[in-house]
């Protein structure tokens, strides 16, 4: 009888202590980083939008310039546009040192992470209050912030879970 | 000899997610770029293009004019009360064409309103509140004063603060108050504004603030009077572009926009 040539199975001890070595690049990290670079993107759009640097903002209704023209587009006499792209650039830097093997499950990467994107998701709740309450204008690119923001949180959560 | 380490000769698997966050900056980057090459500071790239108006459109519908009547060039603007950008035309462009032009007899302005409404749910009755400051012939005064006051009024929520804002303005600048109460409180000037917005959709205005420059559009309404004076001047010397001498359908074109109705404009 020829003995039977068989893969390492998922309770093989030595692939769990592969897995251990080299753990998968966790999915909702990834996420974390690409949404990130697409609020980098976005933000960068709105700051220069700020500085005058471009015309009008592909928005369609005039709404986006009621909202980032009024005097609520400023947080300690920054652009809040600017702030964005601070914020989003901080979680880029995160999202990608967090991927890598060595701090993969890094406990400190994981709460920074989920810290910075709950003060987002707080800092951009306010914002849509005000869009809603006070200048009653929806600007299309402050609502895809809020969405990608709302998105990073909850891919911040898995990390809080694997990390030791 | 020593067995190389199996990592190192193995691809790095963040390479994938490395080369997709490259692709996604890179499209981000050339979108934003595009934007950028949008904004052109360039006079020729903004400079004015021909529309035919007829004497019968010019004088259809009465605009708010200052300045001589017989000013070489004449500008029609239309612009909303509520819009940012109309606000920074007022107060940043507007002082200095005052200065420079419209004392001097080289230009006279004309002001069409065009509520927007939308997004700008005061446009229409800051419009007709404009109307009423005209009718007490303090039309340019209040102009100054709900552009420069844009953001304390533009973000209220209730009508009647909004019209407690304008009565403010309007005593600021010397009306009536209860004149200029009664007419903003009523319908008046309704028709007015409307006809105003009309003859916009006309001239295919899309957004505002729309500048018009001896019956010529400009494509890009200028953000600094710096912007405004090259075009001015190629008028004022002859180097504008002229007005064909038909327009399509046989109407005469206009060869430079009259001031419209007298009797409904303002002077400053």
């Amino acid at each position: 009888m020829s003995p039977t040539v068989r893969g390492p199975g998922p309770g093989d001890p030595g692939r769990r202590l592969a897995l251990e070595i080299e753990p998968r690049l966790p999915a909702s990290r990834m996420g974390v980083a690409l949404l990130a670079l697409a609020g980098v993107l976005l933000s960068t759009y709105l700051t220069l939008y700020k500085l005058g640097l471009v015309g009008d903002l592909v928005c369609g209704t005039g709404a986006c310039e009621r909202v980032q023209d009024s005097p609520w587009a400023y947080f300690l006499g920054l652009p809040v546009a600017a702030w964005g792209v601070a914020g989003y650039l901080a979680l880029l830097v995160l999202a990608v040192v967090g991927l890598q093997p060595r701090f993969a499950r890094s406990r400190g990467i994981a709460v920074l992470i989920f810290l910075a994107s709950l003060a987002g998701v707080a800092f951009t709740a306010w914002l849509t209050y005000l869009e809603a309450a006070v200048i009653h204008a929806w600007c299309r690119w402050c609502l895809g912030s809020a969405a990608i923001i709302a998105l990073i949180f909850v891919c911040s959560i898995p990390g809080l879970r694997r990390a030791r | 000899m020593p067995a190389p380490a199996p990592s190192s000769s193995r691809r790095s698997p963040l390479l994938p997610l490395y080369v997709v966050l490259a692709l996604v900056a890179l499209l981000g980057a050339v979108l934003i770029a595009r934007q950028l090459s949008r904004k052109t500071t360039d006079p020729k790239a903004n400079a004015p293009v021909p529309v035919n108006l007829t004497p019968q459109q010019l004088n259809s519908t009465p605009g708010i004019a200052q300045g001589q009547p017989n000013a070489p060039v004449t500008i029609f603007e239309f612009a909303d009360f509520q819009c940012p950008h109309c606000a920074q035309f007022a107060t940043m462009v507007e002082p200095v064409l005052r200065e420079r032009m419209i004392s001097t007899g080289k230009v006279r302005f004309v002001f069409y309103e065009f509520p927007l409404g939308g997004a700008f749910p005061w446009s229409f009755i800051a419009a007709r509140a404009g109307r009423c400051a005209n009718e007490q012939g303090k039309f340019w005064e209040f102009h100054d004063w709900v552009f420069g006051k844009q953001s304390d009024w533009s973000y209220e929520a209730d009508q009647d603060k909004v019209i407690e804002h304008f009565l403010d303005y309007a005593q600021q600048v010397g009306a009536d108050r209860g004149k200029f109460e009664t007419c903003v409180r009523s319908s008046k000037y309704a028709q007015e504004v409307s006809q105003s917005r009309a003859f916009g959709e006309l001239l295919q205005v899309g957004g505002t603030p729309t500048l018009f420059i001896n019956g010529k559009r400009v494509p890009q309404t200028p953000e600094a009077y710096n912007q405004l004076e090259p075009l001015l001047n190629m008028e004022l010397t002859g180097g504008g572009m002229r007005l064909p001498s038909q327009a399509p359908g046989g109407g005469p074109a206009a060869p430079a926009p009259a001031a419209p109705a007298p009797a409904d404009t303002a002077k400053r």
